[in-house]
């Protein structure tokens, strides 16, 4: 090889390992970064859908290290909440609601444990006092092949003084998650399971909740009907509905 | 072929234990195959011939909740014979030929485990004893419904009824429809879940346990199965005027 050859076979390789060492950072999982500061926020949004004019960010919640709850007030005085995520090596929207009626519950998995958090930003001129959270399941039973199953009616409530912010994020009670996992487990086992014949429908949790004002009597929030959001959070990312009538127990 | 075996090896120990021994017992046979051939084929082409000698059309069949492959026909013995004949080189598949045999019969040693598995199984964790579901000590309860009474478990009396605990027909229906007798406040049969329970050690089962409402039943949902235990005394501890009559 010649000289001029070397050094262009040099040159060459340093060209090519450029974009094998950007697509290789890309790809590796990286440690979260600094969550993004407000203007950057602000600019995110503009570039993911320029129709959320967010006004003011009310605070940076770190849910943990890569889940970060901003709470924010629209131009038009709505309230509304962005969900971001680190996802491998960038601060990304989960999800962002506008002028929200209820809370909503994000599921995060993290090492190999599944924790569900509540979180809302409401109007305060609601007056709300406190927020009652519910985790329900039907009642059900099944009769096949002479095996019979019974699953018992959950209706679990849990009381949430709510202070002088109009935002929160609450993680649902220690025992809510022993039994919602409890329950996806068996019901991952059984579809992976095919052997075993199951009489077992997937069963399900929900989450609901009832808005209360200081005398105790249902309140609902204010919020005009325009509310609307988008999200690319999956299935992660759920609405609370409200509670039955005669589930408030 | 046998993946489903490896793949849960350690989620019970009932199932190690079986298939451990299955493939010590397929190792002793074929080095004994082995030293009874004059002449020696080589030791990696014996396992592959083997593996696939495994290749099988069987009929499955589920037998007590468990799927069991009843072998037909040899396949992987007639690739081997297709393979290892081409030539018109009868001497090299006679060589080869038990251990592809083999390969066909350990799929009945499979078999044999498979519906051995479960009698270890019940023999390790028998299916209708509590201490199978519960077998440490840090049991409490947490309410599930309204219609519960505040009540607190009393350990002791749990525990040591165990033994006389009787298990008993599960009624779904009847109880789905008592439920509902009462509109104006539904009342749960089983309002507590029973927490911080671990099942034996190295049964691999995961279960919720509802507690009934009178304090004397357990109703154990397994991810199949349920269990329902009633005990002679109650177990809880009711906390408000001391009285427990529904």
């Amino acid at each position: 090889m010649t000289k001029n050859k070397k050094i262009v076979f040099i040159l060459f390789s340093i060209l090519l390992m450029i974009p094998i060492i950007l697509l290789v950072n890309y790809l590796i999982p990286h440690k979260p970064k600094a969550f993004l500061t407000n203007k950057e926020i602000m600019k995110e949004i503009k570039e993911f859908d320029p129709e959320y004019d967010v006004n003011t960010i009310q605070d940076h919640v770190f849910i943990d290290k890569k889940h970060v709850f901003v709470p924010y007030l629209s131009k038009e005085n709505d309230y509304g909440i962005i969900n971001w995520s680190w996802n491998k090596n960038d601060w990304e929207i989960a999800s962002i609601e506008t002028n929200m009626f209820g809370p909503l519950l994000w599921k995060i998995e993290s090492n190999h444990s599944i924790k569900y958090y509540l979180l809302w930003n409401m109007n305060p001129s609601s007056q709300l006092q406190k927020i009652n959270f519910y985790l329900t399941r039907e009642r059900q039973y099944f009769v096949s092949n002479g095996v019979s199953k019974y699953e018992p009616k959950i209706q679990m409530k849990f009381e949430k003084e709510l202070n002088e912010r109009s935002y929160g994020v609450l993680e649902l009670p220690k025992n809510w998650e022993n039994i919602m996992n409890d329950e996806t487990f068996s019901i991952s086992q059984n579809q992976s399971n095919l052997f075993f014949s199951s009489i077992t429908p997937p069963t399900s949790f929900i989450v609901k909740w009832l808005p209360l004002d200081k005398n105790n009597k249902t309140k609902l929030p204010i919020n005009s009907d325009s509310g609307h959001g988008t999200g690319n959070g999956g299935n992660q990312i759920d609405f609370v509905q409200l509670v039955n009538e005669g589930e408030e127990k | 072929m046998n993946f489903t075996i490896k793949s849960d090896l350690f989620t019970n120990l009932a199932v190690a234990l079986v298939s451990g021994l299955t493939y010590i017992v397929l190792g002793i046979l074929i080095y004994l195959i082995y030293k009874k051939q004059k002449e020696k084929p080589k030791k990696l082409k014996v396992l592959i011939v083997c593996l696939i000698g495994l290749f099988m059309f069987s009929i499955n069949i589920s037998f007590k909740e468990s799927l069991i492959k009843i072998p037909i026909l040899p396949l992987g013995v007639w690739i081997l014979y297709f393979i290892l004949s081409s030539k018109g080189n009868q001497e090299k598949w006679n060589r080869y030929r038990p251990f592809a045999w083999f390969g066909f019969f350990a799929n009945f040693i499979f078999l044999l485990s498979s519906l051995f598995t479960p009698i270890v199984n019940e023999w390790i964790y028998p299916e209708h004893n509590i201490t199978t579901y519960i077998s440490n000590h840090n049991a409490s309860i947490v309410i599930s419904h309204p219609s519960a009474k505040p009540a607190t478990l009393n350990k002791e009396k749990l525990y040591s009824q165990f033994a006389s605990m009787k298990e008993e027909p599960i009624y779904s229906d009847v109880w789905y429809d008592e439920s509902f007798k009462n509109t104006d406040n539904n009342v749960e049969r089983f309002p507590y879940v029973l927490t911080g329970t671990t099942p034996k050690k190295g049964s691999g089962i995961k279960s919720i346990i509802y507690v009934e409402r009178d304090g004397n039943g357990l109703l154990i949902t397994c991810q199949s199965k349920q269990y329902y235990f009633r005990s002679e005394k109650s177990f809880l501890d009711f906390n408000t005027e001391g009285k427990q009559n529904d």
